[in-house]
């Protein structure tokens, strides 16, 4: 049954045999026990060489009779096997550790289990141990840069889920997003996951991967397995860590003194009276000082993490049955690194499982619940935009708090205010589970059901005290909102599966029907007027004015059949195929089914005849192709896209009317209906080698991909005396297209006390729209981000760069006279007149830049002698630009803002070549100033284009596991690791803003930062024991 | 392999029988709102749409907000010295971006109501006539149809030649024609005309402040007047006047409060609430029913952005003639708020005008500039509280019947009944407590121009100037444009031939190939 080349870690099937050997001469009997000195039942246990073997009872116990020079091998499957001689001893005690192999030994592949050395499609694995070493919230964050072809870009927003894409961008208007399977529950959202519960994440990347998962694979798959209890004693696990966080990188700013001689300048150069507040510095009341606000320090302070988390579990195993538990509490905390944001979840898990006979029964129930405090509006801006002239504290402002007036005028947004004086709040009760129940009909013939269900409440609230955050904003009364909702997701799968070799001939097919469903209910009400304070009473009952309640509910249902089937010749030739219908309700009933497919080959060069000479070297080479379709019918929109092609009347479209204003009810059709839309068809080739050298030492995969969306499902702009309000009618006219190439390369070496790996990855990934227009007419384009930098237009990149070409600064009046500016001054920005045409318009943008980077890479090292062990974990991205809004606010000088401490604008004295003129807005109609105001700040110019490669030490981990010896001291302890673990401790960019890894602005607008909260620097200490 | 084929049929249908036997689950009804299907089915339904038509009135880019800024301040009556740069070059006919939202907005959302009102006109006639009295249905058909005739005369004021949707927008359909303005007239004319028999003279309770019959023959009398044609408007404006629905009110601030909307003088207003305080723009259950010109108008210092102030002219104005009693016209304190020490008149001094509480030069003591400064009063909520805020409760008066008995002194005139006219605008002039002008004392010319003064003094800050000025052919011809740039040296920016009228939004032009306004 094994098959050549592979570990002998991988085969249980050794049967225990009551032979003896004529040749025996002692008993031998021990204890194996795992890495944390638990005991492992079932080990196998034989005399090298010979079929004479054992097996370990449940306290891990083996006894067995061997020629006083043999040599034991000890076997267990997830562990890496180990030879002892025996050398005339009767006692041999083991300890095996884990193999880092094993997870990429077996791979889920829709409705089937693979060993991976017979996988034909692109599939990618990190451990749960990987996984876990992150001290994070989300496992987003955790197999941040771990896998070729996903990429993963995180904030540091206590509590906000990373934005994960694989293999590229394949839908202009539903995002990117994968489907998550946990345990067999589809979802979309991680958030409230527990990632120390992790045992193994795998990416199904290729159609022939995902086209069993039909319409909702196109965008990629992550299949989270999570931990179970073993056979054997009861173990008691508890891990925690803790530690600190910090924002590492800050702009170094001007003070008041610094920034007033710029922004004087800035009002001089205009002819503008200057701000009173530049002209003559204020001072502080209460230091007598000129007063001189910090606000990065106000906003910024150092966060804490801080992670629980206790497990029980256990098992037995006997002969035709077996039983597994675990028990897990999880408490996750975090306080945040600006003021106010915080996030915390409880987690409970109960997975268990038994098998009787023919029969299997599983279980995986997460309960969680979450609480959060959010951050509001963008401060990483406003902390640019406020001056350092402003207080934070201003007792003559309704609410107590300084922001900009005409002294000192800046329509920035004092963020301290914002924090304090609006207090959003969210909790979440989650429940995500699944049970299925699997019966062997016949030794080939099963079948199984899969009951899965995901249920959420919600309840927000917003508390708003009366009070200012912002020049000109209204004087707003308090007000008090909440919103409340649920959302139950469940699944049912029902599946038949064959599996039965005739001959050298191995097949495996699998046919079934799916159903799914969702349901979304929400309310929201809002008070207003909650008075004054101090005091305040947040019940929706005691605002005084104009109640406002909204509500709404929503269903999708989805209906599925499929089939899968895999074939090999000898374990040589491999042939997989796939195929599966699916009927959405989102869409109208005569396009409402699709039929998704996929086929792919394998061929495994490793096992011919003629390839056994090198076998010593090169123990694995398999070469796989596929191709598919695949769907989607994820869609924006009210009502979670769910009606879109229906035309629906919009029921409040009211209007006051009568002596007393009352507020009459009007009914109308306000948004068009998508009366076309169906799926959209997204194809991928895959072309992929895997190889294994020296015994799997190295280990090699690589993949080529083309991935084409047809039929994109667009809302194109309409003509606006079409009246439409709310998002435009969806078309099934653009087509994009994704190309990469990925590569993983492993060492990996642990035959000797000092174990050591080396595993790096690398992504290529190139986005075009290839189509975006109907039929007949000409192109159409989409614009994104902030004054319309990107467009999204045939030809270019999805959120492409859309940006005015600075082309340096003007020296001279002969300079101006002769370029497309002659309203310029010296000074002044020239940009470049890309079509010659005499003047520099909107006409003179061109797609500039890239948005997705060309590489993306991870290197993860680790070491390990001994009681100690080492992990490092590189991650970068290279070959991108990010727009950085927080420079222009800095740079702009057409706006009040505060400046960077080196900012070094031109003068007649200082001939910068890349530093404009200080202009303020606001010139004299007509005169050059006016105009250099208006161009020098143009935010979509190159002048704000930047670098957004980065090399980051994303993780690293020294651990030092205490000698069971100084523990057996400790009677309660079984095992004690203590390890100190880094997040983000170094990068190395050119990029000037806070972090050039930015969540960016949306789809159409990814590679703008925006605002974006940097990532953060995170240290703790943490210990693992078992019990 | 075979013998296991048919217990393997048996349990796949028999799994698919327990999921399958429900009503098809893939036919998801929305719960939330009815379907355009199953909509238009009753007299109910009918007045639903219509009153959604009304909704449409109270957009941005009607008169919530925009629509003020392209008539008050791009008339000599009011400026913009917003620091929003775009927005002040807007009202100073300087505009690079057709697409800049202010202009964007006010196309859209004319456009969004009469998509509305066709929906009315298009679905009502098939409700079965069991389902509908009669007359409910002529009556909603005709609300219809006037309201898409006060957007089709607000965009063919703005725009000129605008594509005339009449039907339910489309995106498949061929496209509407780029109609020229005078089919936009015949449009709104015969919209007018169709409306009128089945409009009732008034309505009681709720229903009071939808369109009355006096609201329909008003805006076909302005209508004509637009287009010069004085016989016809008059006959429309005598209508009203001889209907006896309509008195001017004692107190001239009852025409812009909220405590007195819906009187004896309004002939049609667009009906705004602060029930929705703090609600937001566009049509869902919490949006705001507000009006949002105070706020954005307000004076400085007392929660007003000041993005619209008052010419300076326009105060003298009223100051050229006091009242019967030898103080100043009660109109100018109700108009703006000035420095009352600061124009030149032999007129005493009056009360002082009180900023939202405070007096003028009180509130202003430290600030040279903001003393200067004339600010509006007209629908600002200073008369009540002393702030501002985006949900501003007072109706917009659209046409009252000062404006009427103006224009159809105007109309008159025009046609050689000077006389006659010199009546009327000693109605207005009387409430006013102005001395009666005497009727020998005019010729048609004379009166033409204190017509105009009337007009200022009675109607400044009601968005009619804009159309006065295209009238009286002020912005056709450059002894016209004189006039006006010594006024307000906006009009330095003013082009003949391509100023008057707004651009046609560019994004409207790129897809569909709409021809721009001329000069633009």
């Amino acid at each position: 049954m094994a098959a050549a080349g592979s570990p002998v870690a991988n085969e249980v099937a050794i049967t225990p045999t009551s032979t003896r050997s004529p040749l025996a001469d002692i008993t031998v009997a021990g204890r194996v026990a795992d890495e944390q000195g638990q005991a492992l039942p079932g080990v196998n246990v034989v005399v090298k060489g010979t079929t004479n073997g054992a097996q370990t009872n449940t306290d891990g116990r083996y006894s067995i009779t061997a020629p006083d020079n043999a040599t034991l091998v000890f076997s267990f499957v997830g562990y890496t096997s180990q030879e002892v001689a025996v050398n005339g001893r009767t006692s041999v005690n083991v300890s095996l550790a884990p193999d880092a192999q094993t997870l990429n030994d077996v791979v889920v592949v829709g409705y089937l289990t693979q060993n991976r050395q017979e996988v034909t499609g692109s599939v990618a694995t990190v451990s749960g141990t990987d996984v876990r070493r992150a001290p994070v919230a989300t496992l987003g964050e955790g197999i941040q840069g771990r896998l070729p072809g996903v990429q993963v870009t995180n904030s540091g927003i206590p509590g906000q889920a990373p934005v994960v894409n694989i293999r590229g961008i394949g839908s202009i208007s539903s995002g990117g997003g994968p489907l998550y399977v946990v345990d067999g529950l589809w979802t979309t959202n991680l958030r409230d996951f527990n990632p120390q519960d992790v045992e193994s994440v795998q990416v199904l990347k290729d159609a022939a991967s995902l086209a069993p998962y039909g319409s909702s694979g196109a965008n990629g798959v992550i299949i989270i397995t999570t931990r179970r209890g073993k056979a054997g004693t009861p173990a008691v696990n508890f891990n925690v860590y803790g530690g600190l966080q910090n924002i590492t990188k800050t702009y170094d700013l001007m003070n008041s003194q610094q920034w007033a001689t710029i922004n004087n300048q800035a009002h001089d150069n205009a002819g503008v009276p200057r701000l009173p507040y530049a002209n003559n510095l204020p001072t502080d009341p209460a230091t007598g000082q000129v007063l001189d606000t910090d606000w990065q320090k106000e906003l910024i302070k150092q966060g804490s993490v801080q992670s629980y988390d206790l497990k029980f579990s256990g098992g037995s195993k006997a002969d035709n049955s077996a039983s597994n538990y675990l028990i897990g509490l999880g408490y996750f905390k975090q306080n945040g690194t600006t003021i106010e944001p915080k996030f915390e979840r409880y987690s409970a898990r109960i997975n268990s499982g038994l098998t009787r006979g023919r029969l299997r029964v599983g279980e995986s129930l997460l309960l969680t619940r979450t609480n959060q405090t959010r951050l509001n509006g963008l401060p990483f801006n406003d902390v640019l935009r406020m001056l350092p002239v402003i207080p934070v504290y201003d007792p003559t402002r309704s609410g107590g708090f300084g922001y900009g007036d005409v002294n000192a005028s800046t329509f920035g947004t004092n963020p301290i205010a914002l924090q304090k004086l609006l207090n959003s709040t969210g909790t979440s009760n989650r429940l995500q589970g699944s049970i299925y129940g699997e019966f062997d009909i016949t030794s080939f013939l099963r079948y199984r059901l899969n009951l899965a269900a995901e249920y959420q409440a919600y309840h927000d609230r917003d508390k708003r005290q009366y009070g200012q955050w912002r020049q000109n904003d209204p004087l707003n009364p308090s007000y008090y909102s909440e919103a409340q909702g649920n959302d139950l997701f469940g699944l049912a799968e029902n599946t038949l599966t064959f599996d039965k070799s005739f001959g050298n001939h191995n097949v495996t097919a699998v046919a079934g029907y799916s159903s799914q469903r969702q349901h979304n209910e929400y309310t929201f009400g809002r008070n207003n007027d909650y008075g004054t304070g101090p005091v305040y009473y947040w019940a929706l009952d005691a605002g005084s004015t104009a109640p406002q309640v909204v509500g709404s509910q929503f269903t999708w249902y989805k209906t599925s059949y499929f089939g899968q089937l895999t074939y090999d010749y000898n374990r040589r030739y491999l042939l997989t195929a796939a195929i599966r219908r699916d009927g959405s309700s989102r869409f109208a009933p005569s396009d409402r089914w699709g039929t998704f497919w996929a086929a792919s080959a394998g061929w495994r060069i490793s096992e011919e005849e003629f390839f056994q000479n090198t076998a010593e070297t090169v123990n694995n080479l398999k070469l796989r192709a596929s191709y598919g379709a695949l769907g989607n019918d994820f869609i924006g929109g009210a009502y979670g896209g769910s009606y879109r092609y229906q035309g629906v009347i919009n029921p409040n479209v009211n209007y006051p009317l009568g002596t007393s204003q009352t507020i009459i009810n009007g009914q109308v059709q306000t948004q068009l209906a998508s009366p076309g839309i169906a799926w959209e068809d997204r194809r991928t080739s895959n072309f992929g080698l895997d190889a294994g050298f020296l015994q799997d030492r190295i280990t090699l995969s690589a993949d080529y991909y083309i991935s084409k969306t047809i039929n994109a499902l667009v809302d194109p702009p309409i003509a606006t005396f079409y009246g439409n309000a709310g998002g435009n009618p969806y078309q099934r006219i653009g087509q994009l297209e994704n190309k990469g190439f990925e590569l993983s390369l492993g060492y990996n070496e642990n035959r000797k006390a000092f174990k050591y790996s080396a595993t790096g990855n690398l992504t290529t990934l190139k986005n075009r729209v290839t189509r975006l227009r109907d039929n007949s007419d000409q192109p159409f384009s989409f614009v994104g981000g902030p004054s319309d930098a990107t467009r999204t237009e045939e030809g270019y990149e999805i959120g492409s760069f859309y940006l005015y070409q600075m082309d340096g600064i003007f020296q001279t009046a002969d300079e101006i006279a002769s370029s497309a500016q002659p309203q310029a001054s010296p000074g002044d920005v020239r940009y470049r007149d890309t079509n010659s045409d005499g003047v520099i318009n909107p006409q003179d943008r061109v797609h500039v830049g890239r948005v997705f980077p060309k590489i993306q890479y991870g290197l993860n090292l680790t070491a390990s002698y001994g009681n100690f062990d080492v992990v490092a974990f590189f991650q970068g991205v290279q070959g991108n630009d990010v727009l950085n809004v927080g420079h222009w606010w800095l740079d702009r000088t057409d706006d009040n803002t505060n400046y960077r401490s080196d900012f070094n604008p031109w003068t007649p004295d200082n001939r910068s070549t890349t530093t404009p003129r200080a202009v303020i807005a606001g010139a004299p109609g007509g005169s050059d100033a006016a105009t250099s105001a208006g161009t020098n700040s143009f935010l979509n110019s190159t002048r704000w284009l930047e670098s957004g490669s980065y090399l980051r030490l994303k993780n690293a981990q020294i651990g030092y596991t205490i000698p069971k010896e100084t523990l057996s001291r400790l009677k309660a302890l079984g095992s004690l690791r203590v390890y100190v673990t880094g997040q983000n401790i170094f990068t190395i960019t050119k990029y000037t803003g806070y972090d050039p890894e930015t969540v960016g602005s949306g789809t159409l607008a990814r590679g703008v930062d925006d605002g974006s909260f940097p990532n953060i620097r995170t240290f703790t200490l943490g210990l693992q024991m078992g019990f | 392999m075979k013998r296991y084929k048919l217990p393997l049929a048996a349990l796949l249908s028999s799994m698919l029988l327990t999921t399958a036997c429900e009503k098809d689950p893939l036919n998801q009804v929305n719960p939330n709102q009815p379907t355009t299907t199953s909509f238009w089915a009753n007299g109910t339904d009918a007045v639903k749409g219509v009153n959604a038509a009304y909704s449409g009135l109270q957009q941005l880019g009607t008169y919530r907000r925009w629509l003020n800024f392209a008539y008050d301040l791009r008339s000599d009556e009011g400026f913009s010295n917003s620091p929003w740069g775009e927005l002040a070059s807007f009202t100073r006919f300087v505009l690079t971006n057709y697409n800049f939202e202010v202009n964007d907005v006010i196309w859209r959302d004319n456009y969004r109501a009469i998509w509305r009102t066709n929906q009315v006109i298009a679905n009502v006639p098939n409700i079965p006539s069991t389902a509908i009295e009669e007359n409910m249905r002529k009556r909603v058909l005709a609300e219809a149809k006037f309201l898409r005739a006060l957007n089709y005369f607000n965009l063919v004021s703005l725009y000129g030649r605008v594509p005339l949707l009449l039907t339910p927008s489309d995106p498949e359909a061929p496209l509407p024609p780029q109609a020229e303005p005078a089919q936009v007239w015949e449009q709104i004319i015969a919209d007018l005309q169709a409306a009128k028999p089945d409009l009732p003279a008034s309505y009681t309770g709720n229903d009071i402040g939808r369109a009355t019959n006096g609201a329909a023959t008003t805006l076909l009398g302005k209508a004509y007047m637009q287009n010069k044609q004085w016989a016809l408007a008059s006959a429309q404006f005598q209508e009203v006047i001889g209907s006896n629905q309509y008195r001017l009110t004692t107190t001239y601030t009852d025409n812009f409060r909220h405590t007195t909307e819906n009187n004896s003088e309004s002939i049609f207003e667009v009906q705004f609430s602060d029930a929705k305080l703090g609600g937001n723009d566009g049509d869902d259950a919490t949006s705001s029913e507000g009006g949002q010109r105070s706020q954005f108008w307000g004076a400085p210092n007392a929660g007003g952005f000041v993005d619209g102030e008052v010419r300076p002219w326009i105060v003298s104005e009223f100051l050229q003639e006091g009242t019967t009693a030898g103080t100043r016209d009660p109109r100018l304190a109700a108009t703006v708020f000035y420095n009352r020490r600061q124009f030149p008149t032999s007129l005493p001094v009056d009360g002082d005008t009180l900023v939202y509480g405070t007096g003028f030069l009180t509130r202003y003591n430290n600030n040279a500039t903001n003393r200067t400064r004339v600010y509006w009063r007209k629908y600002q909520t200073d008369y009540y509280r002393t702030f501002e805020n985006f949900d501003s409760p007072i109706n917009q008066r659209v046409m009252r019947y000062a404006d009427v008995l103006l224009l159809q002194a105007e109309a008159l005139n025009e046609q050689g009944r000077t006389a006659d006219a010199v009546t009327l605008i000693n109605q207005v002039r009387t409430r006013a407590m102005l001395t009666p002008l005497v009727a020998g004392t005019f010729n048609q010319t004379s009166l033409r121009m204190q017509i105009m003064h009337e007009r200022i003094t009675e109607l400044t800050g009601e968005g009619l100037r804009w159309f006065d000025l295209q009238r009286w052919g002020l912005l056709d011809n450059q002894a016209g444009l004189d006039r006006l740039r010594a006024h307000d040296s906006d009009f330095n920016n003013f082009v003949i031939g391509k100023s008057n009228r707004l651009p046609i939004v560019q994004r409207d032009i790129d897809l569909t190939g709409l021809q721009q306004n001329p000069g633009w």
